[in-house]
């Protein structure tokens, strides 16, 4: 972690309100139907001590409960916001920010990693079991926070390999290393060792990008399953993808957020001209 | 795995409720998130505590060893001989003491003490024990001590500053022996010599305990280990980089050299010993170790490590460079030492620093290769011994002598630190020129 | 016709060149190879020869004068004390060796990994700097170096400790000593290897456990270490095939005490093979001599051994996914865990 950003940081501490299962959340001006999750309030950040700007000016909101897809050609700056939301870019050296991002109403700068991290889990790109066996995978979360009751651990472990649909295929591999599985289980391991953390967001940071077709189209299925109890940002190369499993689009382009609209309108009515050349190939 | 059913199906039922599964994680983390920074301190605390005990032996090795060593570290440490040389003079058997010599040649210095009746200046000094000694510094033109003569071969000998006095017995004029020691004072040993006028009997001695011949065998040995180890280490290792093909033969050459690097060197000294010591012996006629089978030996140990790093630095050389050099008609052999051998050239310099390194620094097998004799005059056929060897030497006595150690281990460490030095400097100036 | 003529020289020429460049490129490829072939063929003489050395003592007679004077099998392997006029026995040798690199690696695993983990790791970069250079520093200090070092300052301070224990010491010189050099020794190559493998980890391994909110310290601990086992395992081999060999530094401090019986006692003098090879060298001769021949034949043994012994072990750990035998039985046993939790 760079030094000048930790001392830009506001105090970090556990927020007891947002363990209260009553916190209510606002609504969307744009979208009155739906909870605003995160907010991104005049977003710009920076690599390089400033000298590349990666984002500029982004305001967005994440609805609860629904699958909002990030596209746009690479370089974009779509996968940098998506680890914006879990504070994982601190990570990087000489990065900076400014305006903020809120979760559930607080300023996620305030807020603990820790805390922030287990509400918030991630899958990426490449799928990265630890070396270690598959139910040791799933429950590595849950044993870092500290839970140390096997039963609790053991129910939650099977629940979440049931829900991503590896148990039938995993259950007698179980005490096996996780990386001794093809890569879409692989990537659903991950899926599992997230949800295991039962947490309100799941950012996906183009999963399925180097899966084959048929392990894509299980995540995309499970994808479409999870979004009943998750809140699912996904980062994606593929435009079909989006169409298909997406509730809500964000297209961005040079770091800026060109539009932001329901799915079905982006892909039939873009209200961009360079959403348009996008979704019709012209560049990208 | 077979499942118990109904305990599986409420297993199910039990996840359905997830409220309550989200909950108790929740109540673990709020329970926890405290504690957890206690229990993150002590491993991270862990990893502090054990590099800084790297980093306070690496203190204490080198504080020990200058601590210890630097007060017998010296000029004359360095350029004396190990053995101490001595002579036994007396005064010519037709010499009368006539008296009232003229010294007014002597010039006078205040630390120095004279006996104005024989006209030489005695000054208090150390050998290399770092005990006290008296030695001769000034001798007048016109001394008696000028016509000393040797016992044993009655010629002439002038003693020079080199020489230290061990004891000088004299015979008054009545007929009286008198005998000063040399550890017993420089007053006690003017007043006997004042009082004798005849010298019948005296012994002188150098410092001795010095590393003359060891540092210059040391030399020998690198200068001859790398005369032999690096044209087999690079040939071999170019042969690896640029002809093996990847079969059978290739991966058990392979085997072998990484095998010989996983042997003790005190093995290798063994090997010396049995294979060299005879095969030198019937050549040159020498019995036992010398330089030779030492650094024959050495090439043994060193082979591996040089043949792995060359190969490593010429495997980093773009293939495209050596496939335009033979489009353009060079042949393999051109190949190899206009372009391989040039741009390996790192590789080859960090051999070469890693080998005089193990040489400096190596004792085992050295002992059986070379053997422990620390001999008077460095010679490539006979018996002679490195530094590190006359450490483990003079501290494998009765009464080890860790001055002396010590003030080699200097040497030794402050060769090592400048080799360590210069590898980090090649590898910076091979760094900048290829950003170039 | 005169350019005609200069062209169908030139290329004679260019063509007789052609074929001594052929030539040569025949005689350097050969040159090399026979290159090679001696440095690959070290091993092979010098297993060769210590092997005809080592076993002469056993056959050969070096008394006179109606004396038989051999080294005895039946001591070799039976007599609890080495010596070296031919009735000496090797087995309480080949104990305090394992031993003594045993209570080495005691203190030299942790100081190395965490070393290790503090340079690729947590390190801030000028301490990281530091830490690396005290490190490579120590590695490239000779043996005889630390034996002297040990004389000097371990020594006294084993003296120390065995007195407020109560117990006597030939002057410091003792296992503990010995084990305390060898593991200074062996912690510069473990360290080093270690973070070669630590610093190969994934950095998407590590973001896949921060973003579980898994501390850094965890995911150092739990991941990265977890990760860089096999590299570290690697090290610790390396280290321990070192130590076994080491005889300069042990001999200097071990005290060179021939009879093994008392060999578990930290603060009894004792000796290893190593050390007993090089002890009394310089007045060695016939059996005396020979027998040390001995000696490197069960040393070379002793590290084949072990070096077999840790690799199947590591290799063991490594793969996982590959169910041999002993795997089976053993995943068996943590299915059975699991299986345990599920009944709950």
């Amino acid at each position: 972690m760079s030094l000048n950003l930790s001392k830009k940081h506001k105090k970090e501490q556990l927020n007891l309100d947002l363990l209260n299962p009553d916190l209510k959340l606002e609504h969307s001006s744009e979208f009155p139907n739906e909870e605003v999750i995160f907010k991104v309030n005049d977003y710009n950040f920076y690599y390089d001590k400033k000298e590349k700007m990666a984002l500029k000016n982004i305001n967005l909101e994440i609805f609860k409960n629904k699958v909002i897809a990030f596209i746009g050609p690479s370089g974009c700056g779509k996968s940098t916001l998506l680890r914006c939301f879990n504070r994982m870019n601190d990570l990087i050296d000489g990065c900076s920010k400014e305006g903020n991002i809120t979760y559930k109403g607080f300023d996620i700068d305030a807020l603990n990693t820790i805390q922030l991290r287990s509400k918030v889990g991630m899958v990426f790109q490449q799928p990265n079991p630890f070396p270690m066996s598959i139910y040791n995978n799933v429950a590595y979360g849950l044993r870092c926070q500290g839970m140390k009751d096997k039963g609790e651990l053991n129910k939650i472990v099977l629940n979440s390999l049931k829900d991503v649909g590896l148990y039938e295929e995993v259950k007698d591999r179980i005490t096996l290393s996780g990386t001794s599985l093809s890569g879409g289980q692989q990537q659903r391991l991950c899926i599992a060792r997230c949800i295991a953390m039962s947490p309100d967001v799941i950012l996906m940071d183009e999963p399925t990008s180097a899966l084959d077709p048929l392990a894509t189209l299980k995540i995309e299925e499970l994808i479409k399953k999870l979004k009943e109890k998750y809140t699912i940002v996904i980062v994606t190369h593929n435009m079909q993808q989006a169409a298909r499993i997406s509730d809500y689009t964000a297209f961005f382009m040079l770091g800026e957020l060109v539009e932001f609209s329901k799915t079905e309108d982006f892909f039939a009515r873009p209200k961009d001209k360079r959403s348009e050349d996008y979704i019709t190939g012209k560049f990208g | 795995m077979k499942i118990n059913k109904k305990k599986d199906a409420e297993l199910i039922e039990n996840s359905m409720e997830k409220v309550s599964n989200s909950q108790t994680i929740e109540a673990v983390v709020e329970k926890n998130i405290k504690s957890r920074k206690f229990k993150d301190i002590l491993p991270n605390s862990a990893t502090y505590f054990f590099s800084f005990l790297c980093l306070i032996v690496l203190c204490l090795v080198i504080g020990f060893v200058f601590f210890e060593g630097s007060s017998y570290l010296s000029w004359d440490f360095i350029t004396s001989n190990y053995s101490r040389s001595s002579v036994t003079l007396k005064s010519e058997d037709n010499f009368t003491f006539e008296g009232n010599y003229d010294y007014s040649d002597l010039e006078r210095f205040e630390n120095i003490t004279y006996s104005e009746k024989w006209g030489i200046g005695l000054e208090l000094g150390k050998d290399n024990n770092q005990n006290d000694v008296i030695y001769v510094v000034q001798i007048s033109e016109n001394s008696p001590f000028n016509t000393l003569i040797r016992a044993d071969d009655q010629t002439h000998f002038v003693i020079t500053n080199e020489f230290y006095i061990s004891y000088i017995t004299v015979k008054t004029n009545d007929g009286m022996y008198l005998t000063a020691n040399g550890n017993r004072g420089i007053e006690n040993m003017v007043e006997t010599l004042n009082q004798g006028d005849f010298i019948y009997d005296s012994q002188f001695l150098t410092k001795g305990g010095g590393i003359r011949s060891s540092i210059i065998s040391t030399c020998l040995l690198i200068l001859f280990t790398l005369i032999f180890s690096l044209p087999l280490g690079i040939g071999g290792a170019i042969y690896l980089a640029y002809y093996a093909k990847d079969n059978k033969v290739t991966r058990i050459i392979r085997s072998l050299v990484d095998m010989s690097s996983g042997i003790p060197s005190i093995i290798f000294g063994l090997v010396g010993a049995a294979i060299f010591i005879p095969i030198i012996g019937s050549i040159s006629g020498s019995n036992g170790g010398n330089v030779f089978t030492g650094a024959l030996t050495l090439t043994l140990i060193l082979l591996p490590t040089i043949v792995k790093t060359v190969e490593e630095s010429i495997k980093t050389i773009p293939k495209s460079m050596i496939s335009a050099s033979l489009a353009l008609g060079a042949s393999h052999s051109e190949t190899i030492f206009k372009i391989i051998l040039p741009n390996s050239i790192e590789g080859i310099l960090n051999a070469t620093i890693l080998s005089i390194g193990r040489t400096i620094g190596e004792s085992a097998a050295l002992v059986f290769a070379m053997g422990t004799l620390i001999a008077a005059t460095p010679s490539l056929t006979s018996a002679n011994t490195t530094l590190a060897v006359h450490i483990w030497y003079i501290l494998a006595g009765e009464t080890p002598q860790y001055g002396q150690a010590c003030a080699i281990s200097i040497i030794i460490l402050i060769v090592v630190l400048l080799l360590s030095l210069s590898s980090k400097l090649i590898s910076y100036l091979f760094k900048k020129k290829k950003e170039r | 016709m005169e350019n005609n003529i200069e062209l169908t020289i030139s290329e004679k020429s260019l063509n007789n060149r052609n074929k001594r460049k052929i030539i040569i490129d025949k005689i350097l490829h050969l040159l090399l190879f026979f290159l090679i072939l001696i440095c690959s063929s070290i091993i092979i003489v010098s297993v060769i020869f210590i092997l005809i050395k080592g076993i002469q003592p056993f056959l050969t007679n070096y008394g006179s004068e109606g004396e038989y004077i051999h080294q005895s099998i039946v001591s070799f392997f039976t007599n609890s004390r080495w010596t070296y006029d031919g009735n000496g026995g090797v087995i309480f040798l080949i104990l305090t060796t394992l031993y003594v690199v045993l209570l080495s690696l005691i203190v030299s695993i942790p100081t190395s990994i965490f070393t290790a983990l503090f340079i690729a790791k947590i390190a801030p970069k000028p301490l990281k700097l530091i830490i690396r250079s005290a490190v490579d520093l120590l590695s490239s200090i000779p043996s005889v170096i630390y034996g002297l070092f040990g004389m000097g300052i371990i020594c006294p301070m084993v003296n120390n400790i065995a007195m407020a224990m109560g117990m006597q010491t030939f002057g410091g010189k003792s296992i503990l000593s010995a084990a305390l050099v060898i593991a200074i020794m062996s912690i510069p190559t473990i360290t080093t290897l270690s973070v070669s493998a630590i610093g190969a980890v994934q950095q998407d391994l590590i973001n896949g456990s921060l973003a579980l909110g898994a501390s850094k310290t965890q995911t150092n601990m739990k991941i990265v270490l977890k990760d860089a086992k096999s590299g570290i395992v690697a090290g610790i081999i390396l280290g321990v095939g070192r130590s076994l060999g080491e005889a300069t530094a042990v001999q200097m401090v071990i005290g060179n005490n021939s009879n093994g019986l008392e060999f578990y006692n930290l603060f009894n003098a004792g000796s290893t093979i190593a050390s007993s090879m090089l002890t009394g060298i310089g007045e060695a001769s016939g059996i005396g001599y020979d027998v040390r021949f001995s000696l490197g034949i069960v040393l070379m043994f002793i590290i084949i051994i072990t070096n077999v012994v840790l690799t199947s072990i590591k290799n063991y750990n490594k793969d996982k996914t590959k169910n041999g035998l002993v795997k089976r039985i053993l995943s068996l046993f943590k299915k059975k865990e699991v299986k345990a939790y599920e009944d709950k």
